[in-house]
C-alpha cells in the first residue's frame, strides 16, 4: 500500500513539474504592448530634440570636370529638329570597305556590288510627336569626331540627300533598315578616292513641329549604325562567289548647335563631351559626434530651365567617390541617390542622401565628396546647370534633419 | 547534492530573466521595488513576508527552512493602465524569485543564497505628437522601452538561538542594468526613424539583520532592519550619478489561532526619501518615503505532516516611491489569494498565488494588474 502511495505521489509530482515548466514557457512568450502616456514629461530621459539645419558646402570645392564619356562613346547619339535649348545633328562615318574580297587563303577576286543596306535603330522618341521622318545625306569623309553643327549642317542639302526613313508614330525603339539596289546603289556606294568609306549626316524632320529622336551610336552593343555589302565575287566557281559584307560605323557623333557655356561660378552636368559636377561637403563635429541623421537633403539650384525631350527621360545621379583625386576621383559603381528630370523642369533639384551622409558620419575615411552625373551619359536632351558654391546666389546647400543625442540618464 | 545542483541550475536559468512585476509607476526612478515576496507571502498579501522562510525580506525567517529547499517563481501579470493620454492592456511574464538554502548539517545555523527583484525597470511606453519640421506639421509616433531592471543577490544567514529567538543577517549584492531603447517613425517616410539606445546599470551592497521569536503562546513577532548604501548608476559603463538607497525597517505580528489556522500583520516603512535629492540632481521627478501595511491567514489541511494543503487570503494597502508625476506619490492597494500543497511526502511543493492589484496617483494615472504566481519548490 505504500508503494502505491508513493508511486502515485511520484506520478503526480512529475506531471505537475512538467505542466509548471510547459506553463511557465507558454507564459514567457506573451506580447508585448505599450502605455499611452504624454511625453516627455512622464518619460525619463530629456524628450527628443530634433533639428533641422541648413549647411553650406565646401565653398570653391566644386568643380565641374568635362570629358568623362566623348562625343559618340555614350550609347546613342542625338538627333533633333530645331529644340530651343539643344538642336543636334548627327554624323556617322563608316570603315574601309575592301575592293576584293577573299575565296581562300591566299586567293582574293574583285566583286560586282547586288545590294546594300543601311541599318539604323531608334533608340527613343519623343512620342507625344507624329509624322517623324529621317533623312539622311552624303557627308565628306573627311568630317571626323571634330566636326562642328556647322561642317554637318553645310551639307545637308538636297543635293546629298540619300533617302529618308519615315518613323512610324507607334514606333518607341525599332530598327529601320534601308536598301539600295540598281540604280540606286550610286547613292550610298563610296566615292572614288574615298578608299571605300562612306560618311553619312542625319536630320529630323515632323513638320513644323520641335522634337527629337536618340538612335544607337557605334559605341551601344546591339543598337550600332551597320552598312552591309551584298556582292558577287568575279570568280570562276558561281557556287562560291556570293559574299556579304558588314561594317559597324567607325564614328558616330552628335553635333550641336549651340553648346552651353557655363559660367565659372557654376556646374555643368551632361552635356557632350559629357561633365560632371564634383561636390565636397563638410559635417561639424556636433553631427559627427551625437546626432542621429534622420533626413539629408542635397539642394541645388539650377541657373535656368532644365528641359528634355518628352519619352526619353534623363536623370540626375549622386555617386560616392572613394579617394577625392579630383576630376579623377574613382567613384562607387552604384548611385548614392537618383533625381529623375521631367521633360521640363524649373525648381530646386533635391537629393536624398541620408545613407550617404551616415556613412560619413560613421566611416571618418570616407571622402565627404561626391560626383553629379547626368544618364544616359553623353547621350542625353537634358543639360543641366547649377548654380556652384562661387555663385552670389542659388548656392547649393545641405539640409540635414538630426536628432541628438537622447538624455537617458534622467531618471 | 543533487537538490543543490538542481537548485544552482534554476537560480542560472533565472538570471537573466528574475524581474518583479512591471508597472507604470515603475517607469521613473529606479523602477518599481520589489520585497522578495515568495508565492506563500504574495497570497497573504504580504502580510507573511516578514515570517514566511522561503521569502527573504527577513534573514531570521531562514531558520524555518526544515532542510535544503529551492525554489523557483514564475509570474504571468496582466495589467491595464489608464492615463490621461490613453488606456494600454498590457501582459508580460517575470521570474521574480529564486532562492536555495537551508540548514547546515550539525550546526544551528541555515544558509542561503537568493536571487530576487529590487527594483523593476522594465516598460513600454507610447506616444504621440506632432513637430514642425520643413515647414509642414509632421505627426510622430514615439515608443521608449526598458527592459532590465536591479537584482538583489542575497547571501543570508541565520542562527537558531535558545529561547526560540531566531536571528539571521543578510548581505545583499544590488546589481542590474536596464537596456532602454528609443525610437520615433515620422508620418512622413522621407524621414528616418529616430532609433537610440542605452544601458543603465546600476550597483551597491546593503545588509539587513532580522529576527522571529515566539512570544507568549501562540503569538510570534518578526522584526528586521535593512540598510542598502546608494547605487552607483553607469551610462553605457560611464559613471553618470549616485542614488541613495533606502533603510527599511519592517515588524510583524503571526498569531496561530489553531494549529491549522495562522494570521498575521505586517509593516514596511522605507525611506525612499532619501533618494529624492540624488534624483532630482540627475534630471528625475524624485521619490518619497515609502510603508506598506498587510493582513492575511492561512490553513493548513495537515499541520503536522508533510502533505496536505493550505489556503490563503490576505490584501494590502501601501505607497510607492517614484512620482510618476512631480509631486504626486502613487499608492497602491490590492488583495489577493492562494493554494499551496505538498507532494512526494513534502519533497516538493507547489504554491500558486493570485493577486489582484489597484495602483493609482491623484493625476489621473491609474493602474489595475492581476498576477499568478506560481512557486515550485525542490526539498530532497
Amino acid at each position: 500500500m505504500a508503494f502505491r502511495e508513493g508511486s502515485s505521489s511520484r506520478w503526480r509530482l512529475v506531471a505537475v513539474a512538467r505542466l509548471t515548466f510547459v506553463m511557465a514557457l507558454a507564459l514567457a512568450c506573451t506580447e508585448e504592448l505599450t502605455t499611452p502616456v504624454k511625453c516627455p514629461p512622464n518619460c525619463p530621459g530629456s524628450g527628443i530634440i530634433v533639428v533641422d539645419t541648413l549647411l553650406d558646402l565646401v565653398p570653391g570645392g566644386d568643380t565641374s570636370f568635362s570629358g568623362y564619356v566623348g562625343n559618340g562613346d555614350g550609347s546613342g547619339i542625338l538627333i533633333s529638329n530645331n529644340l530651343p535649348w539643344a538642336d543636334f545633328r548627327a554624323l556617322v562615318r563608316f570603315p574601309p570597305r575592301p575592293d576584293s574580297v577573299a575565296i581562300n587563303v591566299d586567293t582574293f577576286a574583285t566583286y560586282t556590288v547586288d545590294s546594300v543596306t543601311l541599318l539604323i535603330s531608334l533608340q527613343a522618341r519623343d512620342t507625344s510627336v507624329g509624322g517623324l521622318r529621317l533623312y539622311m545625306y552624303r557627308m565628306p569623309v573627311s568630317l571626323d569626331s571634330t566636326a562642328s553643327f556647322n561642317d554637318v549642317e553645310s551639307n545637308l542639302i538636297p543635293a546629298n540627300l540619300i533617302d529618308s526613313i519615315r518613323i512610324p508614330d507607334s514606333a518607341r525603339s525599332q530598327d529601320f533598315t534601308l536598301k539600295f539596289k540598281g540604280a540606286d546603289l550610286a547613292k550610298i556606294e563610296p566615292a572614288p578616292g574615298d578608299s571605300g568609306r562612306i560618311s553619312i549626316g542625319m536630320r529630323v524632320a515632323a513638320g513644323n513641329r520641335q522634337t527629337g529622336i536618340r538612335i544607337g551610336s557605334r559605341s551601344s552593343p546591339t543598337d550600332a549604325p551597320t552598312w552591309t555589302t551584298f556582292v558577287t565575287a568575279n570568280f570562276v566557281d558561281p557556287s562560291r562567289s556570293r559574299r556579304t559584307m558588314q561594317f559597324t560605323a567607325e564614328i558616330s557623333v552628335t553635333v550641336m548647335a549651340n553648346p552651353p557655356t557655363p559660367a565659372p561660378d557654376q556646374l555643368l552636368v551632361g552635356s557632350l563631351p559629357s561633365s560632371r559636377a564634383l561636390l565636397r561637403f563638410q559635417l561639424p563635429e556636433y553631427i559627427r559626434d551625437s546626432a542621429q541623421i534622420l533626413r539629408a537633403t542635397l539642394e541645388m539650384v539650377p541657373v535656368g530651365p532644365i528641359y528634355g525631350l518628352n519619352g526619353d527621360p534623363a536623370t540626375l545621379q549622386l555617386m560616392q567617390i572613394l579617394t577625392d583625386q579630383g576630376a579623377k576621383s574613382p567613384n562607387q559603381p552604384l548611385s548614392a541617390a537618383v533625381f529623375r528630370l521631367p521633360t521640363s523642369f524649373n525648381d530646386t533639384v533635391r537629393f536624398e542622401i541620408p545613407q550617404l551622409v551616415g556613412l560619413w558620419k560613421t566611416t571618418k575615411t570616407a571622402p565627404t565628396a561626391v560626383f553629379l552625373r547626368l544618364t544616359p551619359e553623353g547621350a542625353s536632351f537634358s543639360i543641366p546647370i547649377f548654380y556652384g558654391t562661387r555663385s552670389p546666389t542659388g548656392k547649393p546647400h545641405l539640409r540635414i534633419t538630426y536628432a541628438k543625442a537622447f538624455d537617458f540618464q534622467r531618471p | 547534492m543533487r537538490a543543490l545542483l538542481c537548485g544552482v541550475g534554476l537560480l542560472a536559468l533565472t538570471a537573466s530573466n528574475a524581474m518583479a512585476q512591471s508597472s507604470l509607476f515603475g517607469v521613473r526612478g529606479l523602477g518599481l521595488p520589489g520585497y522578495g515576496y515568495s508565492a506563500r507571502a504574495r497570497a497573504t498579501g504580504g502580510a507573511f513576508g516578514l515570517i514566511d522562510p522561503e521569502s527573504t525580506l527577513n534573514p531570521g525567517a531562514l531558520v524555518g527552512v526544515p532542510v535544503i529547499t529551492a525554489t523557483f517563481n514564475v509570474t504571468p501579470e496582466w495589467r491595464w493602465t489608464t492615463t490621461p493620454a490613453g488606456t494600454g492592456d498590457l501582459r508580460d511574464t517575470r521570474f521574480p524569485l529564486a532562492t536555495i538554502g537551508g540548514p547546515i548539517p550539525r550546526t544551528p545555523f541555515n544558509f542561503r543564497i537568493s536571487y530576487s527583484s529590487y527594483a523593476d525597470h522594465d516598460f513600454a511606453l507610447a506616444s504621440a505628437d506632432s513637430v514642425f519640421l520643413r515647414g509642414e506639421t509632421v505627426h510622430v509616433a514615439d515608443t521608449i522601452k526598458s527592459t532590465g531592471g536591479l537584482a538583489d543577490i542575497g547571501l543570508t544567514g541565520a542562527w537558531r538561538g535558545p529561547g526560540g529567538w531566531n536571528i539571521g543577517a543578510a548581505l545583499h549584492f544590488i546589481t542590474g542594468s536596464s537596456r532602454i531603447s528609443l525610437r520615433r517613425q515620422f508620418s512622413d517616410t522621407a524621414f528616418l526613424p529616430v532609433a537610440q539606445q542605452t544601458q543603465l546599470s546600476a550597483s551597491g551592497i546593503g545588509g539587513a539583520i532580522g529576527l522571529v521569536r515566539r512570544l507568549a503562546g501562540p503569538i510570534s513577532i518578526a522584526l528586521m532592519a535593512r540598510a542598502d548604501g546608494h547605487a552607483s548608476v553607469d551610462v553605457d559603463s560611464i559613471h553618470a550619478f549616485n542614488v541613495d538607497l533606502p533603510y527599511t525597517l519592517g515588524g510583524s505580528l503571526a498569531w496561530r489561532l489553531s494549529p491549522r489556522f495562522i494570521i498575521a500583520g505586517q509593516g514596511i516603512f522605507q525611506t525612499w526619501s532619501s533618494a529624492n535629492s540624488d534624483l532630482i540632481q540627475a534630471g528625475g521627478v524624485g521619490s518619497a518615503d515609502t510603508y506598506q501595511a498587510s493582513l492575511g491567514w492561512e490553513y493548513a489541511s495537515h499541520p503536522r505532516g508533510p502533505g496536505g494543503y493550505f489556503l490563503r487570503l490576505g490584501g494590502h494597502y501601501g505607497t510607492l516611491p517614484f512620482y510618476f508625476i512631480q509631486g504626486y506619490q502613487p499608492r497602491e492597494a490590492g488583495v489577493a489569494a492562494g493554494y499551496g500543497t505538498r507532494l512526494g511526502r513534502g519533497r516538493a511543493g507547489l504554491d500558486f498565488s493570485l493577486e489582484y492589484t489597484y495602483r493609482w496617483d491623484d493625476a489621473g494615472n491609474k493602474e489595475r494588474a492581476l498576477m499568478l504566481t506560481t512557486q515550485f519548490s525542490v526539498r530532497p
